[in-house]
């Protein structure tokens, strides 16, 4: 699971397209949205494997354009990392070393929301239920989309929350 | 005749101008996979493969498959891949994905 924690850097990838092996990274790395479009699991795979720092930015900016394969591959990666991405999102408020991670693992939750709220607001609500889910900038996103299925989960959240404090 | 001769004798003919001027394509008679293992058999030399990625492409429509081997043996991988994408058959989510892990690997070693 080495590769979730490099930064993406899709110029990195490039610049390594003089070897054989680089030239068809590249090739791959420039088509990566169709292969989303054919699997969004496998594509996922695929850039565990071989892209690794390439991952942040494909599902940050790449992905951009294409709403509908970005929720899905969101969706996908989420599931099939999820126990690292909870304890990593968990641990950070006592172990500092984990925020930068954590960090930019809630920027992916926090976009998640975002499209699902354009997908399926009942979905988005039962999401934002998982108390790994940041609750701020949730509510802030959900509110932009008038999501209010999930922002009366996330208020519910945040007030049991000061309760606890 | 051993069968690899035969097959030999069937992709030299193909590989002669016969074909170009009959437009017919041998190769789809022989097999995909019986074609794929002769080329993959190290029996031709380079420039006998480049001869025969120039026939291939003079069909009106060349095996996908066997086109990718061709590249492959060229070391024309970015090629391979643009037709795995742009070949409806070869664009297929087991295909595609297995092929790029598999070629990535062999590149590496």
């Amino acid at each position: 699971m080495t590769d979730l924690t490099s930064i993406g850097d899709a110029a990195e990838i490039i610049n390594r397209g003089t070897t054989p092996v680089g030239k068809l990274k590249v090739a791959v790395c420039r088509q990566m949205k169709e292969l989303a479009k054919i699997s969004c699991p496998k594509t996922i795979e695929l850039v565990n494997k071989w892209f690794g720092a390439y991952q942040s930015n494909l599902i940050m900016n790449d992905l951009n354009e294409f709403p509908e394969i970005q929720v899905k591959y969101l969706r996908d990666f989420i599931e099939k990392n999820e126990v690292q991405l909870k304890n990593v999102v968990m641990e950070a408020e006592y172990v500092y070393e984990r925020k930068p991670l954590a960090d930019k693992y809630e920027k992916y939750l926090v976009r998640y929301i975002d499209l699902l709220s354009d997908e399926n607001k009942e979905e988005s609500a039962r999401v934002v239920d998982q108390e790994w889910y940041p609750i701020q900038p949730c509510l802030d996103v959900v509110r932009a989309k008038k999501n209010r299925l999930a922002e009366a989960v996330l208020v519910r959240r945040d007030a049991e929350y000061l309760k606890a404090i | 005749m051993k069968e690899t001769d035969r097959i030999v004798s069937k992709i030299n003919a193909v590989m002669s101008e016969e074909l170009s001027q009959s437009g017919t394509s041998d190769l789809e008679q022989l097999g995909e996979d019986t074609i794929m293992r002769a080329l993959q058999s190290n029996f031709f030399s380079n420039k006998d493969i480049v001869r025969l990625y120039e026939a291939v492409k003079l069909l009106e429509k060349p095996v996908p498959g066997i086109l990718i081997t061709l590249y492959e043996l060229q070391g024309q991988y970015e090629e391979a891949f643009k037709l795995h994408l742009s070949s409806a058959e070869l664009r297929d989510e087991k295909r595609i994905f297995s092929w790029i892990d598999k070629s990535l690997g062999q590149l590496l070693k």
